[in-house]
């Protein structure tokens, strides 16, 4: 009877865990879910960017640009061009080198949130950055997987409508961040745990 | 070192530098001349130079990060670990090297027998 129990509870707490939320790893650091719509992949908090702006919010660690941003990604850019493909998410590929500054980026709409380990929830992308004008964040998936692959600079997700970046958010041109200095965005660290710390980024389609 | 630290934090402080170049690698560059000058020089520099190199740097980061805490343990210890390519090690292990660097300098250059006799 107690070995019943004993089976019954551990058989119980592997369910609770798996209904928790996807378990990555550094050799799969990405997943999706084709019927929710949701794509998640693991990253690492860079512990600079809570303290000081970019305009980025994920970077593959390995591209040129791995270490400019609040989160490295564990992900190359390709792999997850192609992940939210398998969601059928649109890109909208409307961003180009020349258009960059004067054009917002379309594409699948995304929900981002953050969560790790001892989190209490899963944080939207709006509490885990500290926008200076508090206007939402509107991340799109832009496409760009050509720019992507042949600049390098493993750029994910991006604060500001990019031609580079997979996924950037539309609320503002290229530039509005650094050029013009329209906005200013860093890592809450009121929120987000200490440098280093893995954690998970979802995307969602709205 | 502690040159190289307030280059770096000046350089990263400006958006547009930080966002297209490792700005921490001025730190093994400041490093590498300070040795080279080291080595060819039999001078020691003045104990008043490196103290007001430190404060410099104090300044810097009062300026730079305000009254916050977090930043002043974290900025310094990110920096020499970009700067020196020191992924592996974590940042309370590189504040506490700092610390002994800063610590074993300032005895070793500052004239304490000279002072003591003096007074």
């Amino acid at each position: 009877m107690k070995k019943l129990l004993f089976i019954a509870g551990l058989l119980f707490f592997c369910t609770v865990n798996a209904f928790a939320g996807p378990s990555l790893t550094k050799e799969h650091p990405i997943s999706f879910d084709k019927d929710k719509k949701t794509v998640s992949f693991l990253a690492e908090v860079n512990g600079k960017y809570l303290y000081q702006e970019t305009r980025h919010f994920a970077v593959y660690e390995k591209g040129s640009n791995g270490e400019k941003a609040v989160f490295r990604g564990l992900v190359p850019q390709v792999d997850f061009y192609d992940t939210l493909m398998k969601i059928n998410a649109v890109p909208g590929n409307n961003m180009t080198l020349k258009n960059k500054e004067a054009t917002r980026v379309q594409g699948q709409e995304f929900i981002v949130t953050v969560t790790w380990e001892g989190a209490d929830r899963a944080y939207a992308i709006d509490e885990v950055i500290n926008e200076s004008n508090n206007a939402p964040i509107l991340m799109k998936f832009g496409g760009n997987l050509k720019n992507a692959m042949d600049k390098n600079t493993g750029c994910l997700l991006c604060l500001d409508s990019c031609p580079v970046g997979i996924v950037s958010n539309s609320a503002y041109t290229y530039g509005a961040i650094e050029k013009r200095k329209e906005v200013s965005m860093k890592g809450n660290k009121d929120i987000l745990p200490p440098d280093g710390t893995q954690v998970i980024i979802t995307l969602a389609a709205k | 070192m502690i040159s190289g630290l307030i280059l770096s934090l000046l350089l990263s402080h400006s958006l547009w530098l930080d966002m297209r170049m490792n700005t921490s690698l001025v730190l093994p560059l400041c490093l590498f001349f300070g040795m080279g000058a080291g080595l060819c020089s039999k001078k020691v520099p003045h104990y008043g130079i490196v103290l007001l190199m430190q404060g410099i740097l104090v300044f810097i980061l009062g300026y730079v990060y305000g009254p916050d805490m977090g930043a002043w343990t974290v900025m310094p210890a990110l920096i020499i670990r970009e700067g020196l390519f020191l992924k592996f090690m974590d940042l309370c292990v590189i504040n506490r090297l700092l610390v002994l660097l800063i610590l074993l300098g300032n005895r070793i250059l500052f004239p304490f027998n000279r002072f003591l006799k003096e007074t």
